[in-house]
């Protein structure tokens, strides 16, 4: 049972839950992608694909800013899962979004990340049974639920795509500084000034 | 009004613990110890965070208000990141509530012996009220006027104004420049803005330095000119911002005489 709990320190009274699977085969991913269009009450969750998750950081800074827009009415999203989704792009449609961000049942496997904002949790019992039911849903083993490190996931996002989604071409790079920490403040910023 | 605005401030951000650092005509800007939404930040400083807020006017049609609020919000993130783009030393943007007039950055600089941040003009008054006049123009201060003009030179080459240069809107990092402040910011590829930006920062050298402003404002024009390289339609720019630059002390910073 491995995953993250992130508490916010101006929202309190939120549990952030995230959890990592490796390697989920093309048909479970092509079930979670139906059940989630059908509006399933199961697959309440944010799900990611790991192709364009640059670090931790990145995709906590796209949580904060989701929950920050749910609270302050600024949100585009009908959901904060698909308002999570909508944060981590850097290009103002939220189709574009889900295309890039969410399930990607285009490759015969896929790594997943399971999100889920809850209302405030007293104990880690009801996070370790939300695990157990994502790792029912992808039909996954202990094996495949991995911990959420920065070097796994730099290691599988390609740079090259990743520059041209988020339109870093022509950013100067320097080269004596860490790659990842330099793509991850660009990214947050690019996301930041999304439409605006 | 400081009063109103940390109350203001304290009732969007409650439980973040805040400490004034100065105050605008048009936003305060507060430290704090707590990042937004991680504990490991990859930032120089990992441990303190600035809060630029804009509080609503009174004055203002409220609508009107909360339009300005948030282009004005939105606008400065837009150029701080086109800076991190072009790789100029600036502030990173951590995060912003562009409706409620807020973004968190990166905290740069030191604490000097003084108890001052360690801004450029902080550097040099601390140089200049205990050292020797010798050591007010050493190589190391020509250093960090150079790099500072380079800085510039580096911003300009990019069609980037900052608007309001000063030697107080320059922090320096173990010695290294960085812009703060990019309030009044603005795109030109205009030689005419340009020399405007650097005459402004020439006056505010001249009045807050003015022993040593001569040389000063020499290495800051040594190190705009080095920006520019040696290709040469660049060298044709730099001459044009020069020219304008010379016109402009001759006149002042306003093109005409209304307004």
């Amino acid at each position: 049972m491995v995953f993250e709990k992130v508490v916010f320190p101006s929202y309190p009274h939120k549990t952030v839950f995230i959890s990592v699977f490796a390697n989920v085969p093309k048909n479970v991913l092509s079930v979670v992608k139906t059940k989630l269009i059908e509006g399933d009450p199961n697959y309440e969750l944010c799900f990611l694909n790991t192709n364009y998750i640059i670090s931790t950081e990145y995709l906590y800074s796209a949580i904060y800013k989701a929950i920050l827009n749910f609270e302050t009415g600024q949100s585009k999203a009908k959901t904060l899962n698909t308002e999570i989704i909508f944060n981590l792009s850097p290009v103002n449609n939220i189709m574009d979004a889900f295309k890039r961000f969410g399930v990607d049942d285009s490759q015969d496997q896929s790594n997943v990340i399971c999100i889920k904002v809850i209302d405030y949790v007293s104990d880690g019992n009801c996070l370790e049974d939300l695990n157990t039911h994502i790792s029912k849903l992808l039909h996954t083993d202990a094996s495949q639920n991995i911990p959420l490190q920065d070097a796994y996931l730099f290691k599988t996002v390609d740079i090259s795509k990743f520059k041209k989604i988020f339109k870093l071409n022509d950013a100067k790079l320097s080269e004596s500084e860490n790659l990842q920490i330099q793509l991850t403040r660009l990214a947050i910023g690019a996301c930041l000034i999304r439409g605006n | 009004m400081t009063d109103r605005v940390v109350q203001l401030v304290e009732d969007i951000l409650p439980g973040i613990p805040l400490q004034v650092v100065s105050q605008g005509a048009e936003a305060v800007v507060f430290r704090t110890g707590v990042h937004p939404y991680t504990a490991h930040p990859s930032l120089t400083n990992p441990n303190q965070f600035i809060i630029k807020y804009r509080p609503s006017k009174k004055y203002r049609h409220p609508k009107i208000d909360a339009s300005i609020t948030k282009s004005r919000t939105a606008g400065e993130v837009k150029f701080m990141h086109r800076l991190a783009k072009a790789g100029i030393n600036a502030p990173n943007v951590v995060s912003a509530d562009f409706k409620r007039g807020l973004i968190w950055m990166e905290h740069l600089g030191e604490v000097l012996p003084s108890g001052e941040v360690s801004s450029f003009k902080n550097h040099l008054w601390s140089v200049e009220r205990t050292r020797s006049p010798d050591e007010c123009v050493s190589e190391d201060i020509q250093r960090i006027c150079e790099q500072v003009g380079q800085l510039i030179g580096q911003l300009h080459h990019n069609d980037m104004i900052h608007g309001d240069l000063t030697s107080s809107n320059i922090v320096l990092q173990k010695k290294v420049p960085y812009l703060i402040d990019f309030g009044l910011s603005s795109y030109s590829g205009l030689a005419e803005d340009k020399a405007v930006d650097l005459y402004v920062l020439e006056r505010a050298i001249q009045s807050t330095h003015s022993m040593y402003a001569y040389k000063y404002n020499q290495w800051l024009l040594k190190g705009y000119e080095a920006a520019y390289g040696t290709n040469k339609q660049n060298r044709r720019k730099y001459v044009e911002v020069m020219g304008k630059l010379e016109d402009v002390r001759q006149r002042g910073r306003k093109r005409s005489m209304l307004g």
